[in-house]
């Protein structure tokens, strides 16, 4: 059976939390924080996203003086698009049984 | 002292890097200088690493066949680890059909020689030479799966192998010429791993096209 690409747990995590500020710059040290992954897993998800041209990235002026540039992130409309996808098919998959209501 | 290595490291990482992901590693590197604790900055390049390391390997630095190769290659290794515990398994079962069979006949002298290494062999050695081969094989699987993490199991495993040596020296070196049809087929897996592993250090240093990023 074929996989579905971009539907591991850590990529969703990285969509969702790209897709809650869809407009604003995010960066790396936050979405770690946010996401809960290590760099290790954040960044090579990071570049497989933005070789797919789901992720846009740009060298933006740091706000404290003095300091440089910092490299930030936003999803693209097709990447938009994708992590709305997978949100949605997620609320409509069954929920296992320790999760439903008693 | 932990900061300033948290940079050595990533500055090592970005030269070693493939051209495509250098910018990749200088965003990393100054992500660093926001983490405002010494240890997680240190924790943060340290992950940056290995996942880098690795999912370059896995992803663009390893062609196909090079991958196949090293998974091969990384399985054999692992046959070669499982070697000397199924052997000396066999000896204290006195099962003679699989000694003779793995080469420690009885009439060779090899056997003979082989006799006190397997009643010195402990147990806490049989376990590491077969978590070993364990870890090995699970490398090799990630590695055919382009998994990053490949890197990780193979740090782990090398880690043991390097235990093992250390705290079992003797024993590791006799391990290493148990039978001679064990030396033999450990000669033959080495060569080609020591040969995928020199070309993808070679594949390492070329060049790619420029990422995307902007």
């Amino acid at each position: 059976m074929p996989r579905t690409p971009n539907a591991s747990p850590h990529t969703r995590a990285v969509l969702s939390a790209l897709a809650a500020q869809p407009q604003a710059w995010r960066y790396g040290y936050e979405l770690s924080k946010e996401t809960g992954l290590k760099s290790g897993t954040l960044y090579p998800l990071l570049i497989r996203l933005s070789d797919q041209g789901l992720l846009e990235s740009e060298w933006r002026p740091s706000v404290q003086a003095g300091r440089p540039p910092r490299h930030a992130y936003r999803l693209t409309a097709e990447g938009l698009a994708l992590a709305r996808n997978r949100a949605v098919s997620l609320e409509a998959q069954p929920r296992s049984p320790s999760e439903l209501p008693a | 002292m932990r900061r300033r290595l948290a940079f050595l490291l990533i500055q090592s990482l970005e030269r070693a890097m493939p051209l495509d992901r250098r910018q990749w590693v200088a965003a990393l590197a100054r992500e660093i200088e926001e983490i405002p604790d010494d240890s997680a900055a240190l924790g943060w390049a340290f992950s940056s690493a290995v996942g880098m390391t690795g999912d370059a390997m896995m992803k663009h630095t390893v062609p196909t066949l090079a991958r196949w190769g090293l998974a091969t290659a990384t399985s054999l290794f692992a046959v070669s680890q499982l070697f000397p515990t199924v052997l000396t398994l066999a000896w204290r079962h006195g099962n003679e059909g699989l000694l003779n069979s793995l080469g420690a006949t009885m009439v060779s002298g090899s056997y003979h020689r082989v006799v006190p290494i397997m009643g010195r062999m402990s147990d806490l050695n049989l376990f590491l030479c077969a978590g070993t081969a364990a870890l090995f094989v699970v490398a090799a699987l990630q590695t055919l799966r382009r998994k990053a993490n490949a890197a990780t199991w193979y740090a782990v495993a090398l880690f043991i192998v390097v235990v093992q040596v250390l705290f079992h020296q003797s024993n590791a070196i006799y391990l290493d010429i148990f039978t001679s049809r064990e030396l033999m087929m450990t000669g033959v897996f080495l060569v080609p791993l020591s040969g995928m592993l020199a070309l993808m250090v070679w594949l390492g240093r070329q060049d790619y096209p420029a990422s995307r990023l902007r």
